[in-house]
């Protein structure tokens, strides 16, 4: 059993299976590509057309649904976009410099080889799937990664890895796609591959997302292995401690400056042995904190208990709020050993 | 030199002239092009023909308007320009010129080889 897709290819109507819709979705980027834009367009345009006519020839046939085998001999009948392209610049109307013909002729046959793309290994994850694309990427040992990095963190006192864990999840893409999954592995993306890799998911009977749809409706809870899980309570309990004692420190420093700005009494304030700036730079501290709590905790909760509403606007305004709560301290451990204060 | 890589180049040099001389007897859309090229083993891989087609409109020697057709979608019509029609009446010159020279040498050379057989 497959699921199909309805699409509308030069105005008609199809039914088509969907690891043969994947394969022609990729064909004919693949050809907006090798044609490039402007011409591109148009040529696309046309070829599009008629593989609406081979398909259309299937349907009238009798068959009703479009198969990965009749994507796979249309593209054989078309070419390759490879072949397509080699086609096209040897038939430009522009011939090639001459420079280039000698290099081609003398230098040795290199194929060229398809760059890998730094992505999050969604296949190979315990928390965000940093070290399992870091691991494919490099061609480590993504368990030796994460055991290293363990012990490093914990020899860094915490702070500085995990933040920096933190950042490389937000800044590094997830490989969601096929094609992503392919550049990550640093294979070519093209016909044959993405085909490849389509017949390799149907031979895990299942066990691979069809649409290699990760992060998809399910939410953002299921992006996360259940060590993850454990992580992010602990990263909400945290949370809720932070929040706990910030409150206090907002009610208390609060009740000195208001105290010092409104009734103009300083007794407070002496009694902490401070000052109206530190005092006042010490509660704009602790109110980030108060925010950084809240937003530990709202991001714990959504993947802990699986609530919807969060992504990574949430992560990024916990991260910053983080970055100003240390940077907020380092500040103030400062300004506090200062004399002038 | 890959014999197979000469033969295709050779193929894809004649490719523009038989498009449109195939124009010349007629307007056609896309797919007759194809059938027809294929029919005479000029083209493998029908994609080759569409960079082509647009190639040699935006050349100017080919122009298209849009024709319904009894099935599906409108088709683009293609067919030969004034400046198109020069052009093909220069290829063809040049062709049998070069049709001529190529004999000649053939000739010699297929002389050649009864001699030694």
């Amino acid at each position: 059993m497959k699921r199909t897709f309805t699409a509308n290819i030069d105005g008609q109507i199809f039914n088509i299976d969907e690891d043969a819709y994947q394969l022609l979705q990729t064909y004919l980027e693949q050809l907006h590509q090798t044609f490039g834009n402007a011409e591109g367009a148009e040529i696309v345009g046309d070829i599009e057309s008629r593989i609406r006519e081979i398909f259309a020839e299937k349907t009238r046939g009798g068959a009703s649904v479009i198969v990965l085998d009749d994507v796979s001999r249309m593209i054989g009948t078309m070419g390759s976009p490879a072949d397509l392209g080699e086609a096209n610049s040897l038939s430009g109307s522009v011939p090639p410099p001459m420079e280039e013909v000698d290099v081609e002729v003398c230098g040795a046959p290199e194929p060229r080889k398809p760059q890998k793309k730094l992505y999050r290994n969604m296949q190979n994850k315990m928390f965000g799937g940093v070290f399992g694309g870091l691991a494919t990427y490099l061609g480590w040992n993504a368990t030796i990664m994460r055991l290293l990095y363990v012990v490093l963190t914990v020899c860094t006192y915490f702070w500085p890895l995990v933040a920096a864990y933190l950042l490389a999840w937000m800044i590094i893409p997830a490989a969601v796609t096929r094609r992503q999954r392919l550049q990550m592995m640093g294979r070519p993306v093209n016909v044959e591959s993405v085909g490849q890799s389509v017949m390799e998911d149907s031979n895990m009977c299942g066990l691979g997302d069809p649409d290699g749809v990760v992060d998809g409706a399910g939410g953002w809870a299921e992006a996360f292995g259940i060590i993850g899980k454990i992580v992010m309570a602990t990263v909400g309990i945290i949370g809720t401690l932070i929040i706990i004692g910030c409150s206090v420190a907002v009610m208390v420093f609060g009740a000195a400056v208001v105290a010092y700005a409104v009734i103009g009494s300083g007794v407070m304030l002496a009694t902490m042995g401070m000052n109206i700036y530190l005092a006042s730079s010490v509660l704009m501290f602790v109110l980030f904190g108060l925010l950084l709590g809240i937003s530990l905790v709202w991001l714990a909760a959504t993947v802990v208990f699986r609530a919807r509403g969060a992504g990574k606007a949430l992560t990024v305004t916990a991260i910053v709020l983080m970055l100003l709560f240390l940077g907020g301290g380092i500040v103030l451990s400062i300004l506090g050993q200062n004399p002038m204060f | 030199m890959n014999i197979e890589n000469m033969k295709s180049q050779m193929r894809k040099g004649m490719l523009e002239f038989c498009v449109l001389l195939q124009l010349a007897k007629g307007d056609a859309y896309a797919s007759e092009i194809i059938t027809k090229m294929k029919e005479a083993h000029l083209i493998v891989m029908e994609g080759t023909l569409y960079p082509l087609l647009t190639r040699l409109k935006n050349d100017g020697l080919l122009c298209y308007r849009w024709e319904e057709s009894p099935s599906g979608p409108p088709r683009k019509y293609y067919s030969l320009t004034q400046s198109g029609r020069e052009f093909l009446f220069h290829l063809e010159s040049s062709w049998h010129e070069l049709e001529k020279s190529v004999n000649h040498l053939l000739q010699s050379h297929d002389n050649q080889n009864t001699e030694i057989q």
